[in-house]
Formats: C-alpha cells, structure tokens, sequence
C-alpha cells in the first residue's frame, strides 16, 4: 500500500482560490464602476437632450405667441428671425438656461391665400381664405445636444369674397 | 328767375311732354316695382281765384289767362294725378254767392277725354267777383269729407261775366235728399288742395264760424288784412290743420283720409297764405308772371310727389351696404325713388366705433354720436355722417355724402373720361372727343339719334349736363350755369372699397388711402376718395349715351339704367407689403358689368388711382360672346389649371355667368332663354376668351352643355378643391332653377375635343307649374364641411325671381297663385374633382350599382328632407330621431319659404356652421287700412346641417329661425371683422328690427388665431 500524499501537494488552492474571487470580484466591481459611468452618461445625454427638446419646443410656442403683436410673424412673408424684434433683456426666450441664441427658430410662408381646412363648423367658400406657414426651430449645445421640430401653422385671413 | 322765357315751361314740365310716350314702352319688370306707390293715385284739388282782379293784364295776356294755361300744362303732363278744380263763386256783396263751387269733381284713374274735358273748363272760367279763401276752402272740405253741400249750389246762374260754369252735380251722392257730396277720397291716394289766388281775402268771413264749430275753437280765429274790408277774422289756418289731422269721412273702418293743403300767391305775398301752409302742411310758394307761376305749380307738384313716395314706404331712401374690408369706415349706397327716371343716389359713410370695455360695437357720424335709430335700423335723423358740410343730414339722400361733395363742386373741374379715343382709349368727357366716327358712325345725324338729340346745341347741352351743369335748373334757382345733383341712383351697384394701404407718404397703414367706386344709373363709374369725399374722376362708357338725354329729360315712366351693377377688384400686391403702389408694379384691376344697362363687361387698370386706363371691353359682337346677355353676373377673379404665363405662373382669369336674357322678364312659367346660357373664363389682363360652357358646339374655347336652357345672372361660386391654389370647380345656378357643377381637373386647358372638363346638372329645382317656377339670381354659397364623420361640399341656394319681387298669392283668385320659393341645402358628397366621364345609366343601375355621386343627379327638392316643421328641433324625441334619420338618409334640406310670396333676393352667408339668409316678402295692398304698404325683410339664421333655430332674437328663451327686420329689400349682409376678433354682420339700413336686431349684428363667430396643423421633429 503506498501512503498517499497529500499535505504539501494541496498547499496553494486557497491561493487560486482567494486570486479567482479577487478576480471575480475585481471584474465585478470594474463592471459595476463602468455600468455606473455609462449610465450616468446615458442620463446625462438623456437629459442634454430632453433639455434640447424642450428648448426647441419653446422656440416653436414663443414664434406661435407673437401671432397678433406687433412683432407677428405671419405676415404673409417669410420671417427668418421672428425675434429680431427683441432685446436680450425682453427676449421670450432668455429664461432657457443656455440662453436665448442657442435657439435658432425660421417662419416660412408655405401657401398663402388659400382655401381653408375642412372644418365641422364650415363657413362659406371666400369668407376666409388661410395661409399656410412652417415654423422650425432648433436647439443645439454643440457635441452635447441638439433638436429640431417643425410645426406647421394654419393662419385664417379675411377671404378675397366674402 | 326766368322772367323772360314767357309761356314756355321749364324743366320737369317740358320733358314730360317731349318723350314721356316714347318712354313708357319700355316698361320692365324689375325690383323697381317694390318703390311704386301702393295706395293709390295722389287726388289734387285746384281752388281757382276767378276774383275780378284775375283779369288784370300780364306779360301781354292777363291774370287768368295766364293761370290757365299753366294749369291746362298741370292736367295734361302729370297723367299719374288725377285733378279736381273748384271756382270760387261770385260772392257780390248783399248777394248770396259765396264761398265757392266743383266745377269739375275729382274723377278716379282719369282717361285722356276726362283731361280733355277738365281743360275746357278751366278755359271758360271767366275773371269776376270777390276773393273767398276760407269759404272756398270750406266747400272743398265739404266736397272731400263727403258732406252737405253749402256753398256749392250759391252760384250765380247765369251770369255770363261770373259764374259761367255750373257746378258739377257728379260730384254729389244722387241718392242724398238733399244735395251732399260723395266723398272722392275715399280710397289709400293721398289727398292734396292747391289754392291759387292773386289777392287777399274779400267777403270771406261767412264759414269762420263753422270752422270755430268743427275744430271747437272758442276764440277768434287770426286777423288778416282783406281786400278794401280793412282787417278780418279769417279761420282758413284752422280749417286746413283740421282737414289734415282729422279722418276726412269719419269711417275708421276704412283707414284715415286727409288732405294736405298748398297755397300759391299768384302776383301777391300774403301771410295768411304761409299760415295756412304751415298748418296744411304744406308749402306756400308764390310767383310773379307765368314762368313763376308754372314752377311754383311744378314744386308743389314735385312736393306732392316726394310725399307719397314717403307715404307708401319708409324704406325708399335706402338700398344697400357696403363690405368694408374690415376698416371701421362703413359706406351707405343710397337713392331716392321717384315717379321720374333721374333718382338722385348717394354715398354716405358712417364710422364703427368698438367700445374696448363694453366689446359693444355701433355706427357713429362724423362728430363720433351714435347714428343709427336702434327701433327704425335707419340713419338718425339727427345724425351728421362723415364729410357733411350740412348738419343733420342723416337719412336724406340729397344732403351730405359724396353727392354733397359733387353738388358744390365747380363741374368744370371734374376729370370725366369717356372712351372715344382709337381702341377705346380714354379721353376727356368733351364734345370734342365725342365724333360721330368714334362711336362708329358716318354722320352728326347719325350721332345725335344715337344720344337722342335733335341737332348740336342739344348735343351739347346733354353733355354739359353730363357734365354736371345745370341745364335745366333742376334746383329750381333760377340758375343754369350751376351744378346739379351730379350723383344718380346706384340701384344695385354697391360701393367698392378699394384699400391702397400706405400708397403716398400721405397715408399711413392707420390712415389708408381708400377710394370707393360705384356705378350709377346715370351712365358714370365713379371714384371717391375717403379723406373728403371728393370724386377723384368718373368713367362714361360711350355705349351709354342714350342715357344721359333720358336722364336728362327726366320723364314719367320707366327706368333708365346706366352702371348698374356691382364693380369687382383685382389687387396683385407684388412684394406683399400691403400697400398697392404702381410704381412697384403692383396692379390693381378693376372689372364691371352694366347688369341692365346693357351685355357689355368693361377691365380698367387702375393701379394708379389717379389715371384710369381702360383695359378691354367684351360685348356680344366680341368673338366668342354671341351668348352674352346682359351682365348681370358680377364677375370672381381667380386662377384655374392649365393657363400660365411664359413662366409657367398661372394667369389670372375672371369667372362669369353669361348674363341675363329679358325674356325672363315675361309674365308666367320661366321658357327657354336665347342668351345668357352658360359660363365665360376670360384672361383678366388681356380679355382673351379662355374657356366657356355655353350650348355653341364644342370648339378649342368653348364646351357644348346642350342642357343649358337658361340665362345666368348669378354670380359663380369658384374654389380649390384640392389645395393646388389652382380654382378646379364651379358652381353656378340659372334663372331657369337649374343648378351646375363644373370640374376642372389636371394640369391642361381642354382641347378642341372638350372631354376633359366636365359639368354635371346638380339639381333642379322648377316644376314648370306656376307654383313651382322657381328661379335663381344668387350664387351658390359654398361650405365645405363635414358632419358625422362625412366630407361633403354644402351647396346653399335659395329661389326668387328678382325681376318681380312682388309676386304673391292672390286671396281673391286661387288660380292666381305665386311661387312657392325655398331654400336648400345640397350635399355634394363628390368632394374631389371628377377625372372621370359620368357612368351611363346602365352603370347606375347596375348591380352592384355605381358609386358615383353622378347616378344619383340631378337632385329635385322631393330628394331633399323637408325641414319646414323644424320636427329635429321641436318634435318629441322619437320625431327627432326619425327625423335626424331621414335628414341624414336624403341628399340635403330644403325649407319652405312659410310666408305668402317670400323670396330669397340674396345670397346666403355662412359662418361657422350658422347660415344667414335674407328674404324678401312683398306685402298685400290693403285698400282698408290706408298704412304704408312695404315688402318686410326677414333675416333667417339657421344651422348648417339641420336648419334648426340658432338665435333667439327676441329674448324670451326660444330660439328663432327667422326674424323681421323691417320694411326693405334686404342685401346680403356683410362681414365685418372687428379689431376684437369678433365679426359682426352690417346689414342694410332700416334693420332694426323693431330695436330687436343690433345693427352691427353680432355673430358670436370670431376669426380664429393661427393654430399647429402638423407636427414633428426632425431626426438626427
């Protein structure tokens, strides 16, 4: 019968063991650590570009709210900065907290003078006629963020028959 | 004055005798007959002063002689009166002969031989005796209220210096034991007394006592000097206060008689004269040779006249309203109705003030003061309107307003174009551009039977006139190198408003530079500036010339008609500044018709307001136009696929109704018309004859539509249907009731094969019974709509003959019965163009059947559901259920007209889902009663879908479809849109609707803010 030997032969196991959970571990919070960075990124973009939106939003709404003033867009023209008529301290938008100018809004004169929308509370043909504008507005932190939507805009006129 | 012109009468007088018989011929049916008088012939009475004095000589005659004679003129030119004369007695002193006698009574309708006889006896009067004004006038009130004669039969007989004439037993009731008059007024005609005298009272005081009777007086009567009897007691002043207030037969039951009474100062002014014509009340006028006497006779006439035209319609000094472009400046088109051809017309403009507070919007004058009656809907009275130098003109059509403006203005300096120039240039209004070769013919002879004229000092006084001057003393001062009432009646030509925004530095987008243009019976286009309402210059088309000796010669019968109906515009405003500069190469263009002034459409190029141009003339002898009737048709300027420019940019085209053929004018069932049948496109610059649709056979520019049988005098209806900004439909209603579709599709004009385009008949309406000869004068109002979840296109027309809008059932003869008018609603349900033929008749009745709309065209109102009882509204719930079935089963509504003879005269306007529609309902004479008898406008508001009730006028909880807003011709309202957003309705004057409708008339609609159509973002 031969002894089997086993003391000395078993000595470094824990060793592999404890570096293979080292490893394990290691990995694992190397995962976690970047997982953490790529979200934080991802909800910073995300953010970035909500924001954006929002802003671009906001230059849409604004262009929209000088329908009627004296500084109103729909004049049966192109308008290729409708806030021109505004200073940086009255400006509708100078409250985005990337400031007014990274909104760049356009109004473009689609059609003018045409017949109106079919409407459930229909009117006479030539009572009304309606221009059709575009407004577009964009929103950009460069290499961050940037947005652009495109509304268009229905404007009922005094019709050329009434 | 004219002293020395002698016998010869003057003006009006004149004119009557020289064409009034060539005149009466032409007579037309036309809505001129809703001014004509209703209750009766205006009676006048003449008390002839036969006192010794009437032989004093005169002028080479004498007294009488000369009264004769102008009287004998009165009786034989004013056939629309009819006369009575009454003579004084002799009234010698301690004799019984006073007061006076009829000679010849009043005689109803009075034939030529009855005029004839009356004149004869006028001429055997013979100078003599005293001068009993009261007495006298006390017969003729006996006479006229149908009493016991008491003067009447007190004449000297036999006497052959005084009394030659009997008095007239006729004028006396045979079945009377004792001699009493027949009253002659007993019928609606107004009543009028002229006294004529030359003197002042002479034995006259035997009737004040029963004057004092009648009117309960219980002192003395006025003291008046008399004739050699010092000063007397003379009741006169209260016999004719008493004869103008008081029902002269007593009879209520037949309405209220009374008689006006005028006096006339022959050689003598008097003060007991003017009283009594103040109390009369009439007019004293008085005249000191024949030429005096003859126009003082025609004034009081003329004043009679203007009376009753005030007695049978409150209405008559107005017409139509104005769009105002949505300024605050609203323009009245008014005119005067007359039993003569030269109405005077006006324009007068009132401001819309909007209370910021109370959102109240209403009319204010020129001093900023309310102007409207809120009861009447007219002009106040009180009311002084913009550029009035006149104060209080508000409702007189011959005061204020641009007509003012004229009136006071030098002719001379007028800017008056005509177009005699080599093809049709424009030159100065002169005789000297005015040669027989530039109206194409060979002679002055020629010329001057064109215009009317004898010989060249008439020619040039008839074009003096035209000018303005006033050649026959209209204004009766005595002077003819002055101006007379320049502007004629604008029938139914309404006031363009023409906005030149900022064109000088003189204007500003606040204060605008507006110019209105109106045509006018009178011949003339005119062009007003709305700073000062002074007339800028004024166009007469040389086709017209016929209508200014008319005119001019003002005769009894009749219309004439010059520039009749409404001028449109054309504005290309080219770098979109709102401001219409020619030297921009903006253009404004302007576009009119004559409607009965004749078939001939005219283009001018007005983009410089200062200097008109006329751009082209289509007639009936232009190539392509034989089918052009009169034009009626206010022409639509718009564009339609297939014609471009070089640049491939569309052109504009004018749109119109071939016109009216007068033969529609005939009395019973509509027939088939020979001119008018169809629609014209022509180039709006050039004139070029674009495209037709007429019954001539096809060819490269015109479409054969063998089922046009009649005229259109509508305008057309013109839109996009598919938002390309290229006009691709038409819709168009006939005077025969028939109502048309035509589609325009693709990209091209049709070849000379015409099977691209394609009409269809969409409905018909005329049974071709008297009750059911519905016709249309209105253009079609379209909506596009939809309604539970279905687009269609609504098509709203109502019936009513235009020309006679007088038409009623007759209570006392049932065969006698009007049209029943109605108005629809059809459901075009084909809402795209149609690209394809329409299926046969196989294919429509296939199984399954075609779907397309084609199959079930025409439509007849039995395929509409009949809305009349309003059952979606009023009914019980399962009727309105039932009823909402069958609405939505049928191809439309259509509402009966409910009253007797109601008519439709307008085109409908609808705003948001509501239909405004105005109708015209002409009245029964009642010969009882006496009142005014006027046609009453209604002014209907109904709901798209299912005509229901959508106001309540009234207030009292209900609403109603319908309400009256007062004794006119109502127009189609106009739209204003008002700097708050709302936008309210102007409708005519004399809208007040007993103080229930708000003139402007408030919608509840606004014009909507601009509002997202689509949306996205972009990706990147």
């Amino acid at each position: 019968m031969i002894p089997v030997a086993t003391g000395p032969a078993q000595r470094g196991v824990a060793l592999v063991v404890a570096l293979l959970f080292l490893l394990v571990v290691t990995i694992i919070s190397v995962i976690a650590a970047s997982n953490s960075t790529v979200g934080l990124k991802m909800s910073a973009n995300l953010q970035d570009s909500y924001a954006s939106f929002q802003s671009a939003e906001a230059g849409i709404i604004a262009v929209l709210s000088l329908a009627g003033t004296a500084s109103d867009p729909f004049d049966g023209d192109d308008t290729p900065d409708p806030f021109a008529d505004f200073t940086a301290a009255d400006h509708p938008l100078r409250g985005l907290s990337d400031g007014a100018d990274s909104v760049n809004t356009d109004v473009y004169l689609t059609t003018a003078g045409t017949a109106c929308p079919r409407s459930a509370v229909g009117s006479s043909v030539g009572l009304f006629d309606c221009d059709y504008y575009r407004i577009t507005s964009e929103h950009e932190v460069p290499r961050e963020a940037r947005t652009k939507v495109e509304l268009g805009v229905v404007k009922t006129i005094i019709g050329g028959t009434p | 004055m004219i002293g020395s012109v002698g016998y010869r009468t003057v003006g009006v007088l004149a004119a009557i005798a020289l064409v009034g018989m060539s005149l009466s011929v032409n007579l037309v049916a036309d809505d001129t007959e809703i001014y004509q008088i209703y209750g009766g012939r205006p009676k006048v009475l003449i008390a002839i002063d036969d006192s010794g004095s009437m032989s004093t000589a005169l002028d080479g005659s004498t007294r009488m002689a000369i009264v004769q004679d102008v009287i004998t003129k009165l009786i034989t030119d004013n056939t629309d009166i009819d006369f009575g004369v009454l003579e004084f007695n002799s009234n010698l002193p301690n004799a019984d002969y006073d007061g006076g006698r009829i000679v010849s009574r009043i005689v109803a309708d009075m034939s030529e031989a009855e005029r004839g006889n009356m004149i004869t006896l006028v001429n055997s009067i013979r100078a003599g005796g005293s001068t009993p004004l009261c007495e006298s006038t006390y017969e003729a009130y006996r006479y006229l209220s149908g009493q016991a004669v008491v003067y009447g039969d007190k004449w000297q007989r036999g006497d052959a210096d005084n009394d030659v004439l009997p008095r007239d037993v006729l004028a006396e009731d045979p079945n009377e034991p004792v001699p009493t008059y027949q009253s002659p007024a007993t019928g609606c005609g107004p009543v009028f007394v002229v006294i004529l005298t030359d003197g002042e009272p002479q034995n006259d005081t035997g009737a004040n006592q029963a004057v004092k009777d009648l009117v309960g007086k219980t002192g003395s009567c006025g003291i008046y000097p008399t004739f050699g009897q010092g000063d007397a007691e003379n009741c006169l002043p209260e016999l004719v206060e008493h004869m103008a207030s008081t029902d002269l037969d007593s009879n209520g039951a037949n309405g209220v008689q009374n008689a006006i009474t005028y006096t006339i100062g022959f050689t003598i002014d008097q003060q007991l004269l003017s009283d009594a014509a103040d109390r009369g009340p009439g007019k004293y006028y008085t005249a000191d040779n024949a030429a005096e006497l003859s126009v003082a006779f025609g004034k009081a006439i003329k004043d009679i006249r203007a009376t009753d035209t005030g007695l049978t319609s409150p209405a008559v000094a107005v017409d139509t309203f104005t769009r105002t472009e949505s300024r605050n400046e609203v323009f009245f088109a008014m005119f005067k109705p007359d039993n003569r051809v030269n109405w005077p017309g006006n324009i007068k403009r009132l401001d819309i003030s909007l209370d910021p507070d109370t959102g109240l919007a209403e009319l204010v004058d020129g001093n900023g003061n309310a102007a409207i009656d809120p009861v009447t809907g007219h002009i106040r009275a009180t009311a002084t309107t913009v550029w009035s130098t006149d104060n209080n003109d508000g409702p007189i059509v011959e005061k204020g307003g641009v007509g003012a403006v004229l009136k006071a203005r030098d002719p001379a300096t007028r800017r008056l174009y005509t177009n005699t120039g080599p093809g049709d240039v424009l030159l100065p209004f002169a005789t000297g551009n005015m040669t027989p070769s530039a109206f194409g013919f060979a002679s002055d002879a020629e010329l001057y039977d064109f215009f009317g004229v004898a010989d060249r000092a008439e020619f040039d006084t008839v074009v003096d006139w035209g000018r303005g001057y006033d050649s026959e003393d209209e204004d009766e001062d005595g002077a003819t190198d002055d101006t007379r009432w320049i502007l004629a009646d604008m029938l139914h030509s309404k006031p363009l408003v023409i906005n030149y925004g900022a064109r000088t530095n003189a204007f500003s987008a606040e204060d605008p530079d507006q110019r209105i243009v109106v045509g006018t019976n009178g011949g003339f286009l005119h062009m007003f500036n709305n700073d000062d309402g002074e007339e800028d210059w004024a166009f007469f088309p040389k086709e017209l010339g016929p209508v200014l000796n008319l005119r001019r010669q003002n005769t009894v019968s009749g219309h004439v008609y010059g520039v009749d109906a409404t001028a449109v515009v054309y504005t290309r405003d080219l770098n979109r500044d709102g401001n219409l500069i020619a030297s921009d190469g903006d253009k404004v263009y302007l576009y009119f018709g004559l409607r009965r002034g004749g078939r001939i459409l005219y283009a001018m190029d007005i983009s410089d307001p200062g200097s008109p141009v006329l751009l082209w003339r289509i007639d009936a002898d232009t190539a392509g136009f034989a089918e052009l009737g009169q034009t009626w048709s206010v022409p639509v300027v718009t564009r339609i696929p297939g014609y471009r420019d070089g640049d491939g940019v569309a052109r504009p085209v004018l749109v119109f109704g071939a016109g009216y053929d007068t033969n529609k004018d005939l009395q019973g069932v509509a027939t088939a018309d020979t001119m008018g049948r169809g629609i014209y496109i022509v180039d709006a610059i050039s004139g070029e004859l674009v495209w037709s649709m007429t019954p001539a056979t096809d060819s490269q520019t015109n479409m054969e539509e063998a089922g046009l049988l009649h005229s259109v005098a509508a305008g057309v209806t013109v839109f996009d249907s598919n938002g390309d900004e290229l006009s691709d439909r038409i819709y168009f209603a006939d005077t025969g009731g028939q109502l048309w579709r035509v589609d325009m599709p693709g990209a091209d004009l049709p070849d000379a094969g015409q099977d691209s385009w394609r009409a269809v008949k969409m409905a018909e309406v005329n049974g071709g019974t008297a009750g059911t000869d519905r016709r249309f004068f209105n253009a079609p109002d379209v909506v596009r709509t939809a309604h539970s979840g279905v687009a269609f296109d609504a098509i709203l027309i109502g019936s009513g003959d235009r020309t006679n809008p007088n038409d009623m059932d007759n209570p006392a003869d049932p065969n006698d019965v009007a049209v029943d008018n109605q108005f629809y609603m059809f459901r075009d349900r084909a809402i795209n163009p149609y690209f394809t033929d329409a299926p046969s008749s196989d294919d429509c009745n296939a199984d399954p059947p075609s779907v397309d709309f084609r199959c079930q065209l025409p439509l007849d109102p039995n395929d509409l559901y009949d809305v009349s009882a309003n059952r979606i509204q009023l009914g019980t719930a399962d009727e309105q259920s039932a009823a909402q079935a069958a609405l939505l089963a049928a191809s439309g509504w259509r509402l009966d007209l409910p009253n007797n003879g109601e008519k439709v005269l307008a085109r409908s306007i609808t705003i948001s889902g509501r239909v405004y529609i105005s109708t015209y309902t002409p009245q029964s004479v009642n010969e009882n009663t006496c009142e005014p008898v006027s046609g009453l406008g209604r002014l209907y508001v109904l709901n798209l879908f299912n005509a229901g009730a959508e106001v309540d006028f009234d207030g009292n909880g209900n609403t109603d479809r319908s309400w009256i807003i007062g004794e006119i011709l109502p127009d189609t309202p106009s739209p204003h849109f008002g700097e708050d957003g709302e936008i309210r309705l102007l409708l005519p004057p004399g809208s007040g609707g007993g103080g229930i409708i708000d003139s402007p008339f408030l919608t509840g609609a606004s014009l909507p803010g601009p509002y997202g159509s689509y949306w996205y973002r972009e990706e990147y």
